[in-house]
């Protein structure tokens, strides 16, 4: 096999900061290759150099053996590079084809004087042609004609990839494709991989998500810190542990352990029938209702966007609420400001890290306490005591581990993603609260910190508070929740208990296809075992 | 490790420091060129200025007189400011508190002197409270663009005011203005041939109680995160459009006695062109602009800004030069620190003297090798 894409010892600084050094990488015609590695590692800033969004501080990049320099995007498409991005480039408002004709749309051609000349009115016609003859050939079940707002994620996902063949390239990237996919679009996509490698495309997938990996993968490698550790074929002799202990430099433990210890029977903490509007009048949040009990752990899983940002949002006391209570210990909690929930004992990490958990050009002692900061010893009578608050924070800092270099109180922008976690999680732990409300918890979190935060809050369990996860990632929902309840269009459409619960028949719920009737959804337990 | 810290922070510290120097020498370099264009040598021009407001007792308190009311306007706006709130509306507030100053200051009789100037300034602070309040509730419960609000009301104010002067309270005169304030309500001049008076402990006063509400309170601290982040500001429970509105209250209650500190010490009585161009409102505005919100550079920047129109005034006796020559000055002055040239493009300055560094350690290598 040839070798398709090569660099040597390519190099990528930003200001002092090296995020890529001396990666000498080969990937041969062909191959599905995984680049794995934690947040933060470099992944991304190797793919955006391969195409073309950056370009290499130093070291050479060589496609097809030959040596290339790419300013932009387009020059790595023209060379036959495709990529497909985590958030995708896509137009909502219009229709699958246009989005993948975009910026390369077919003009009619005329004749003149003899010679072929391009007009300026777009051949919609032979397009269409085109591009259903792409998806028949790749077999990749879309309409042309439904417009992109309309289909599902998995779909988007297909949309972007065609672009990418519509363009015909050799070179596929996919930077974390499977982050937004319930598990039956996950299933599908590792199967179109596998497809489009018999045609003969190269495959480059960027991911930290290890079964996947293993799934789909021919070889393996590894980047930690900027620097490629290694790479290894996709044999029986490389384990999820071993690609972790990679990742991460040290032993890692995958699994969560959760402590055999039962859930309460005092209900703590109640949702009864809550519904919410948009601004369109239409329900975001329709008649949701489910309870938490002492040292229990809810999780709500679903494919974003079905409703668990709202949930999050009018639990917070952020967004209006048009009919429903939530109950603590009884008493109607629904309609208070965040203040007011914070001094009941209701605890918060939300969704958005950088815009609702932690004011980013404010030191790490001043984010530590907010939402408490008006509580003795920081503040008396409307005074603050800042030596207090930074005492404070030098303690939780060593406490709960945030990571920090030489300056002891530098602004939370600073941080990486697991120690900018930390310091909220340092926030609103320490307080003990008794109702714990989780979104989101180790988002772009390294798999150190992932650790250490399902731990923290299954200790907060043990100590027994009543928490609800919401996450898109399922295996973390499963891992730490007794309980599961889906979310689908807003709406709850399953309940299952955690150690009875598989995948596949969860993916039918939160895909909408399955709905529990509101009995079986009360007694939460839903069929596992089918 | 330590060492690398101690540079970050001193190359900070100079590209804050080019950040003001540089623009004050633009500045005064383009009002030099049109200084010359009005036939006057700029270094005799600007040595008059620091010689007539600086260098003698009656000048600074006559800087210190012009300066009062800028330092309270500065503050109101500093405090907006902090929390990303645009009050352009200061000049307004001050407008509206004059106009009560100077009514309560002759409507009202038989008081004793402090009671009266007492109950003048705290009527020109409600009024200005009150003037305020108004784009305040506006922007925290509609979410109704401050900016254009503010700066609407300042017109209001300024033609009401004028209006009402001119139909209804005029006492006959060629130019329209109330009755003169009693003399218990009127501040008093430190020294009676200068501009300055015991309104500037009460300006001083303000500085000192918004920089202690700023730095030290619970207040403070919620400010300071809605002006950097109002989301978070929100999700941590300050309830932040209570504390817009408290923001634009205080700050018109700041408007409101500057105003009338002009009416009860300098003026007497009201009339609509007491604070023209630019009005100490927006003296104030540019100041706490030029300083950053910071307390210590607004009242730097004010007293800057009072000697400038001091000094323009006596420029204009003493040597015949136009007084809008120095406010080009002032204007410019606002232009080029708005460009933050050095803070803005430090990547491109950092590059440059890493640059230089490499260049003098490969140029001492070679050195080193030549000894060799």
């Amino acid at each position: 096999m040839d070798t398709i894409i090569e660099t040597r010892n390519l190099t990528k600084k930003f200001g002092d900061f090296t995020a890529n050094r001396n990666i000498s990488l080969e990937i041969e015609e062909g191959e599905i290759r995984a680049i794995i590695g934690e947040n933060g590692a470099g992944k991304s800033t190797l793919m955006n150099m391969l195409y073309g969004i950056l370009q290499p501080t130093s070291g050479q990049l060589l496609y097809r053996g030959r040596e290339v320099s790419m300013k932009s995007p387009k020059d790595a498409i023209e060379l036959g590079i495709g990529m497909v991005h985590q958030h995708f480039k896509l137009s909502p408002s219009l229709t699958v084809y246009e989005n993948i004709v975009l910026g390369a749309e077919t003009v009619h051609s005329h004749s003149a004087f003899g010679k072929k000349v391009p007009g300026f009115l777009i051949d919609t016609k032979k397009e269409k042609e085109e591009i259903q003859a792409l998806i028949d050939r790749f077999d990749f079940n879309l309409n042309i004609m439904d417009k992109v707002s309309d289909i599902s994620v998995g779909a988007k996902q297909r949309v972007e990839i065609l672009k990418m063949l519509y363009r015909d390239v050799d070179l596929l990237i996919l930077d974390e494709p499977t982050a937004v996919l319930i598990p039956q679009e996950v299933d599908d996509l590792i199967e179109r991989l596998i497809a489009l490698k018999k045609s003969g495309k190269t495959i480059i997938i960027i991911t930290h998500k290890l079964n996947e990996v293993k799934m789909c993968a021919d070889n393996i490698s590894v980047i930690r810190a900027g620097e490629l550790i290694g790479t290894v074929p996709n044999d029986s002799t490389t384990t999820n542990e071993s690609l972790a202990e990679m990742m991460v430099g040290r032993q890692v433990l995958l699994r969560v352990n959760k402590s055999d210890k039962a859930a309460g029977e005092k209900v703590r903490f109640a949702v009864k029938n809550l519904t919410a509007v948009d601004s369109d009048n239409k329900k975001i949040l329709n008649n949701i209702s489910f309870e938490i009990h002492e040292n229990e752990v809810v999780g709500v899983a679903g494919v974003e966007g079905n409703g668990q940002t709202e949930l999050m949002l009018a639990l917070s006391g952020l967004m209006e609420v048009r009919e429903g209570r939530v109950e603590m210990e009884g008493e109607n909690i629904c309609g208070l400001w965040p203040d007011e929930l914070r001094r009941k004992g209701i605890g918060f990490i939300p969704e958005d890290r950088y815009q609702q958990g932690l004011c980013l050009d404010e030191k790490i002692s001043n984010n530590i306490i907010a939402g408490y900061h008006e509580l003795s010893p920081y503040c008396n009578k409307g005074i603050m005591n800042y030596r207090a608050v930074r005492e404070n924070s030098r303690k939780l800092v060593k406490e709960y581990d945030v990571r920090l270099s030489a300056d002891l109180d530098p602004t939370v922008g600073c941080l990486s993603g697991g120690n900018a976690q930390k310091v909220i999680i340092a926030r609103e732990f320490s307080r003990d609260p008794r109702v714990l409300l989780v979104s989101q918890p180790t988002r772009g979190v390294d798999i150190g910190a992932i650790e250490f935060i399902h731990n923290q809050i299954l200790a907060m369990r043990d100590r027994g508070t009543a928490i609800m996860v919401i996450s898109s990632d399922l295996s973390e929902v499963a891992g730490l929740a007794d309980r599961i309840i889906v979310m689908y269009h807003g709406e709850i459409t399953g309940c299952f208990k955690a150690d009875e619960v598989n995948f596949s028949e969860l993916g039918l719920y939160m895909s909408g296809v399955k709905h529990m009737s509101d009995q079986e959804i009360q007694q939460g337990k839903g069929g596992g075992r089918e | 490790m330590k060492g690398d810290t101690f540079r970050r922070k001193a190359v900070n510290i100079g590209i804050k420091f080019c950040d003001i120097v540089i623009p004050l020498i633009l500045a005064f370099g383009v009002g030099a060129i049109f200084s010359l264009i009005c036939g006057c040598n700029p270094f005799t021009l600007y040595g008059y200025i620091i010689k007539r407001s600086f260098l003698s007792v009656g000048g600074i308190l006559n800087t210190l007189g012009y300066a009062t009311p800028i330092i309270i306007t500065g503050m109101a706006t500093s405090l907006s400011l902090k929390a990303k709130v645009f009050n352009m509306g200061v000049e307004g507030q001050v407008f509206v508190g004059a106009f009560a100053a100077a009514l309560a200051g002759y409507m009202i009789t038989g008081l004793p002197t402090f009671l009266h100037v007492t109950l003048c300034l705290l009527t020109a602070a409600a009024a200005g409270a009150l003037y305020a309040a108004i784009p305040g509730v506006l922007k925290a419960r509609l979410n109704v663009n401050e900016v254009v609000t503010t700066i609407m009301l300042n017109s209001i104010a300024t033609i009401v005011t004028g209006f009402l002067t001119q139909s209804y309270l005029g006492t006959g005169d060629a130019y329209a203005h109330t009755e003169n304030i009693l003399q218990t309500a009127r501040l008093v001049k430190l020294d009676s041939k200068y501009r300055c008076t015991t309104a500037v402990f009460i300006a001083l006063i303000i500085w000192a109680f918004v920089f202690f509400l700023m730095k030290k309170t619970k207040f403070g601290y919620d400010i300071n995160c809605i002006g950097k982040q109002v989301e978070f500001s929100d999700a941590v429970g300050m309830r932040v459009s209570r504390k817009i509105i408290w923001i634009f209250v205080i700050g018109g209650s700041f408007g409101g006695i500057a105003g009338a500190t002009e009416i009860m010490g300098v003026n007497y009585n009201f009339v609509n062109t007491f604070s023209a161009n630019p009005g100490i409102g927006w003296d104030g505005f540019f100041a706490c602009i030029l300083a950053g919100s910071e307390p210590i550079g607004v009242l730097l920047y004010a007293i800057v800004f009072g000697a400038l129109r001091y000094g323009a005034l006596a420029a204009q006796t003493g040597l015949g030069v136009p007084l809008d020559l120095i406010n080009i000055v002032k204007s410019t002055l606002v232009l080029f620190m708005a460009l933050k040239l050095f803070a803005n493009h430090r990547s491109a300055f950092q590059d440059l003297l890493t640059r230089a560094r490499k260049k003098n350690k490969a140029a001492l290598t070679a050195e080193g090798e030549d000894v060799l």
